[in-house]
């Protein structure tokens, strides 16, 4: 669903100014201005979504970061490093059972940033969606391999089929249109949940 | 880093410098980083400009984006290509050409104006009292012969397609949306479409076709 230029500086407040100038701070990505035929010649729209939460992102850390540190936060770049259990048990948003499912699926002690994103989606659509451990498991093992080509700008959505789970990693934008025997349950985007990583855990991502 | 200053004709590879003079011919082949970038000559680009400081006095083509905190125009400047030029503030007082997007926080310009875009948070386009010849006139020429045909010529200054910022204030420009908080469309100056959210000031001399959205017009 989409927003109009007009629309968004009515809604959050924010001036033609600000949100310029957050786009030229890189903390609004470019490919967000989508721009489409109108009478008046071209109008601008955005994904609803996605960019309302982003200004919401924003009003919340200005005051706290400077814009230079906010688009660090907020831009879908990660650090080349490897996260180790130590640090893993300081995340708050992963239980124990996680953790272990991690470690027997993956079958190694220490991982990319992506894996831990990934990790905590896991855990919080375990947690949401009531899914056992067996469960969690068999999905993360269906996207083992699949979670080093995860990029930029990619959702994760859970859905059900004939009474089995599966994962989709796709691109955010555009409608997932499937057959009436396919159930969507949970979705969640990725950049989004990397920048609440980044603001809570500064060091590890 | 180091500077590069050059008199006669050169080429820059890309890469990262202090300061870059040009008061040659100067083809620039790659992208190129400095502090500061001086130009009296001609200057040509075919890569991303990125800089603390940019100055055109002379004539400077780009084919690619620009990203600057400052840029200062007193000669010519050309931006092909759709390139774009992102900067804090920008003042022009020369000519300034461009079929991309053009943002900046502070735009002034008493200068020539031919874009496509301009967008941030405070835009000012005095041609009305410009250095440039034309004195911000509008010329009202009947031609009122050969069996009584009647034209009138209008002239203004600079011509953009779209202005869109906070504060707005234009003279002597010719534009197709002119979308912002507080607007004023000073003398001389014909506009399709004004879309404004607070106050709107219109100069007895200008046109404007459509307003939507200002919470007060005022007619001087």
């Amino acid at each position: 669903m989409m927003i109009s230029k007009k629309d968004l500086l009515a809604m959050t407040g924010i001036s033609y100014g600000q949100l310029y100038r957050w786009k030229r701070e890189r903390l609004i990505p470019e490919e967000w201005f989508i721009k489409q035929s109108s009478y008046t010649g071209q109008e601008t729209f955005f994904p609803r979504e996605q960019i309302l939460s982003r200004i919401q992102s924003i009003q919340d850390m200005k005051d706290r970061y400077s814009l230079e540190e906010m688009a660090k936060i907020l831009s879908p770049e990660i650090k080349e490093v490897l996260v180790t259990s130590d640090d893993l048990a300081e995340l708050k948003e992963l239980q124990v059972s996680t953790l272990a499912i991690f470690h027997s699926v993956m079958e190694k002690d220490s991982f990319t940033p992506m894996e831990v994103v990934i990790m905590v989606l896991l855990a919080r659509m375990q947690n949401e969606k009531s899914l056992d451990d067996k469960q969690t498991g068999e999905l993360l093992l269906g996207i083992k391999n699949t979670i080093s080509r995860i990029r930029s700008g990619m959702m994760l959505t859970l859905f059900q089929s004939h009474e089995e789970y599966h994962l989709l990693l796709s691109p955010e934008q555009g409608d997932l249109l499937f057959d009436d025997a396919i159930e969507l349950l949970w979705s969640a985007r990725i950049d989004e949940t990397l920048s609440t990583l980044k603001v809570q855990y500064k060091g590890l991502f | 880093m180091k500077d590069l200053n050059f008199e006669g004709i050169g080429t820059i590879n890309s890469g990262e410098y202090n300061e870059i003079n040009c008061e040659g011919v100067v083809k620039c082949k790659g992208d190129v980083k400095a502090e500061r970038i001086h130009i009296e000559g001609v200057f040509s680009a075919k890569g991303k400009i990125e800089s603390k400081y940019m100055e055109c006095e002379g004539t400077g083509t780009f084919s690619d984006s620009i990203r600057v905190d400052t840029l200062d125009i007193e000669g010519v400047m050309t931006l092909k290509e759709n390139a774009a030029i992102e900067a804090n503030r920008i003042t022009c007082e020369g000519v300034l050409t461009s079929d991309g997007e053009i943002s900046a926080d502070y735009f002034h310009a008493e200068g020539c104006i031919k874009a496509k875009e301009i967008v941030g948070d405070t835009i000012e386009i005095l041609n009305a009292k410009g250095k440039h010849g034309l004195n911000g006139l509008k010329f009202n020429i009947d031609l009122n012969f050969l069996g009584g045909y009647k034209k009138t010529v209008t002239h203004y200054v600079s011509k953009i397609d779209t202005i869109e910022a906070t504060n707005i204030i234009i003279e002597g420009v010719r534009a197709v949306n002119v979308n912002g908080e507080s607007v004023t469309i000073g003398p001389y100056c014909e506009v399709d479409n004004v879309d404004c959210s607070g106050t709107l000031k219109v100069h007895n001399t200008a046109i404007v076709k459509n307003i939507q959205g200002a919470t007060e017009v005022h007619y001087d």
